[in-house]
């Protein structure tokens, strides 16, 4: 009689019914869903412009590229896994790739160090031409085949100085002080997407100069602005966004904008689901 | 061990566990007289049992959700194989046509299906990527990830201007700046001339290979009418230059002669004879959910039903399930805490046995420490083991004593003939000598302190002859000097 009673009980039910969704959840299903992915090419300037100390971290004032490398390695925290980065240098004319994008999750450390390292003192040369070497960093990743899911994102002041270089030609003209016109683009428009991230003040900042042993020994003779007239002629010619960097979680709210992002077969977690209702079933077999 | 959770703010639901104390369950039961119903000890235990191990189902249920988990950690892993730098000459000379090519390949493709090669063929090996041409550019630091290398690698082109060697063994150095001595060490270095080192630096170089321990390949890679580092020194000859400004560092340098892609695979196959000792590297243990403690949890409510009261026979037999129900637990919780202990003493074993005791942190047992000290002194850290046995100096019975003494004695003495530092041997004596305090009668004591004595002697011998011949040519030259005496006359 006893046992039959207990049979009939909805609480035994209850516990025998919470045992089982947590033994499901025990065994960890996965569904199959599809969730945004990036892939990044960033390229950083390294030229002396960067060093101009008028960004502000943490109540601080820091340089351009100080805080250019903060945002990226926040944003880096950021990124799903899955994401992909890739990273290049730019000085002079030229821009180094260092890597091609690689996975975020496995290379963390990786990529999160050598962004600690970048460091203006890497540059090979103190002229910095803006054009070429976007125009660099778009062909390399339409080199690379990558075109199609990796987005350029090219952090800068857009400021033109020193001399003017013809690459291809590998020869330097000296040209005015303020170049305002971006080069001719050859590439088809649009083909590879991207950002331009303007860094910088809007006020011309002094440029600290360095001796050759690394210590500070006043400034240059040039002041530099972020020049956001300049970018945003270069993002109309080469078909990317312009937007200006003010912080770590607004560069990585634009970047993981429906525009950015790729959908992806991915997996997800429907353990705490299982387990919230197991929870559930076991309070109204324990308690009532 | 530092637990994490994924959803701490889930962890508010732990209050839950307390309501089965608190809300009573009442189930009707018939009965003609309620006062006929005994009270009875046994069944209130069970009730509390029961009370308890629905608590502990919520709990465990609420910390499975809040995605208890045990963080990353790092795991020493050991292997065979090397810790490098890769270091790429980028000027824009290294993009012209490779004096073995076959098909049009320039200097830093060659360059480039090499270093793929080597990652690919020694998948052990925790290398770093730097490239220079006036200045020196942080590529990739050490890593095992084969994805990191190869993706730097292909991405790699000729386009610096300039060619600075010395900044770029400088960057390559610095890797090695705080880096836990993993296993042999070496820079890798493909180049095709540019320029030679400069004087003044030579000697900081060298100090760094030295305080590193690295060891230098250099892969001359050159043009087709090029003169190679092997061949006759001349003006023109800037290999040989830069091979002689290599050579003068003094540090341990094997270079290369690529004139086509066989003597390329040459240089690996080379590299990877020597290079192949011990190595030890840490790779990330991903962190756990922690969601296995659940099930038993869940089933006890599940088997057991609340709050009854029960009486005669049936009471006597859940008395004594409930009696060894608890012993069993009692005695499985001792197993579960010795066992626990017992791995701990295993895994410390182990690491003392094959030396991964060297990266361990924290308090450690007195013979812990002392092997510590061993391996280090082993792997050419003779600094950090004799800061380890010196802590032990005053730890331990006096047999362990005394071997702390000996050994400490051991590597002073060792240390003495490396640096040539009279100080110390006196602390290499003074160590033979407590060491001989604490155990009289061992005999390798005794043979180490005389021979330590005998040396000495001699030294000081040597020191009082030349202090003599010094004192005679003092008195020479004050002769020479002293007005009134002339001395350079005939």
């Amino acid at each position: 009689m006893r046992l039959r009673e207990r049979i009939f009980d909805f609480r035994l039910w209850c516990l025998v019914f919470s045992a089982l969704l947590v033994s499901v959840a025990l065994l960890n299903p996965k569904v199959h869903t599809k969730k945004s992915t990036y892939s990044f090419f960033v390229v950083f300037d390294i030229t002396q412009s960067q060093n101009a100390e008028d960004m502000v971290l943490e109540g601080r004032a820091v340089s351009r590229l100080a805080f250019a490398k903060h945002v990226m390695r926040e944003t880096l925290r950021d990124m799903p896994c899955g994401s992909s980065l890739g990273i290049g240098l730019f000085a002079s004319a030229e821009l180094v790739p260092l890597f091609k994008p690689i996975e975020v999750c496995r290379n963390f450390s990786e990529i999160d160090k050598v962004i600690e390292a970048i460091d203006w003192r890497m540059a090979w040369n103190d002229s910095s031409q803006v054009a070429f070497a976007l125009y660099s960093a778009i062909a390399r990743v339409k080199d690379w085949g990558l075109h199609k899911q990796t987005r350029v994102v090219f952090l800068s002041d857009g400021d033109e100085t020193g001399s003017y270089a013809i690459p291809s030609e590998g020869f330097y003209v000296d040209s005015p002080a303020a170049v305002d016109t971006p080069p001719p683009f050859t590439l088809k428009k649009g083909e590879v997407r991207g950002l331009i991230v303007g860094v910088g003040g809007l006020v011309p900042a002094p440029i600290p100069r360095f001796d050759e042993f690394g210590k500070r020994a006043g400034f240059l003779s040039s002041q530099s602005r972020l020049d956001e007239k300049y970018l945003k002629k270069l993002a109309a010619e080469t078909g990317l966004e312009y937007v200006r960097l003010e912080s770590a979680r607004q560069l990585s709210s634009v970047l993981k904008s429906q525009m950015f992002g790729e959908l992806r077969e991915a997996e997800i977690d429907i353990r705490l689901p299982l387990a919230t209702a197991a929870l559930f079933f076991l309070l109204l077999g324990v308690l009532l | 061990m530092i637990l994490g959770a994924r959803y701490p703010w889930l962890l508010v639901l732990l209050a839950l566990a307390l309501l089965p104390f608190f809300w009573q369950k009442a189930r009707a039961i018939s009965f003609s007289s309620l006062a006929i119903v005994p009270r009875d000890r046994v069944s209130v235990v069970i009730t509390h049992i029961i009370r308890a191990a629905a608590s502990l189902a919520i709990a465990s249920l609420v910390l499975g959700m809040a995605g208890i988990v045990r963080p990353e950690r790092t795991v020493v892993v050991k292997g065979t194989g090397a810790q490098c730098v890769l270091l790429f000459d980028e000027s824009g000379s290294m993009d012209a046509k490779f004096a073995g090519a076959l098909n049009d390949e320039t200097k830093i493709d060659v360059t480039r299906q090499m270093a793929l090669e080597y990652v690919k063929k020694r998948p052990q090996d925790i290398l770093g990527i730097a490239v220079f041409g006036t200045s020196a550019v942080f590529v990739m630091p050490f890593t095992q990830s084969r994805e990191a290398l190869e993706a730097a690698i292909m991405v790699q082109e000729a386009k610096l201007h300039g060619t600075s060697i010395d900044n770029g063994l400088f960057m390559a150095l610095s890797f090695f700046e705080g880096e836990p001595l993993a296993g042999s060490r070496c820079i890798i270095f493909f180049s095709d001339g540019g320029s030679v080192l400069r004087h003044e630096l030579r000697d900081t170089l060298r100090d760094l290979f030295r305080r590193y321990d690295v060891k230098l390949y250099w892969i001359f890679i050159r043009y087709e009418d090029e003169a190679g580092p092997f061949d006759a020194p001349s003006e023109f000859n800037l290999a040989r230059r830069i091979y002689d400004s290599l050579l003068e560092l003094g540090v341990p340098l094997k270079a290369y002669d690529a004139t086509n892609p066989g003597a390329l695979s040459q240089a690996l196959s080379d590299i990877d004879k020597l290079e192949k000792s011990v190595i030890f590297y840490q790779t990330t243990a991903s962190r756990r959910l922690l969601l296995y403690l659940l099930p038993p949890c869940t089933c006890v409510p599940a088997l057991f039903d609340c709050n009854q009261t029960l009486g005669g026979e049936e009471m006597a037999k859940r008395r004594m399930t409930v009696l060894l129900t608890l012993a069993l637990f009692l005695l499985s919780t001792g197993a579960v805490i010795e066992g626990i202990r017992l791995y701990r003493y295993f895994s410390l074993n182990r690491a003392i046995y094959n030396g991964t005791i060297v990266w361990a942190k924290g308090e450690l047992p007195p013979e812990a420490v002392f092997s510590k000290a061993y391996w280090l002194a082993r792997y050419g850290h003779s600094n950090s083991a004799l800061s380890s046995l010196e802590s032990l100096r005053y730890a331990g019975r006096y047999g362990f004593r005394s071997e702390v003494h000996y050994n400490l004695g051991n590597l002073y003495f060792k240390e003495a003939f490396k640096t040539q530092k009279s100080s110390l041997l006196f602390l290499a004596e003074e160590s033979y000598r407590e060491a001989l305090a604490l155990d009289p009668s061992a005999y390798d004591y005794k043979y180490n302190l005389a021979f330590l004595l005998k040396l000495k002697r001699k030294l000081e011998q040597n020191e009082e002859q030349e202090k003599k011949e010094k004192s005679q040519t003092l008195r020479r030259d004050k002769l020479r000097y002293t007005p009134g005496f002339r001395g350079d006359r005939p």
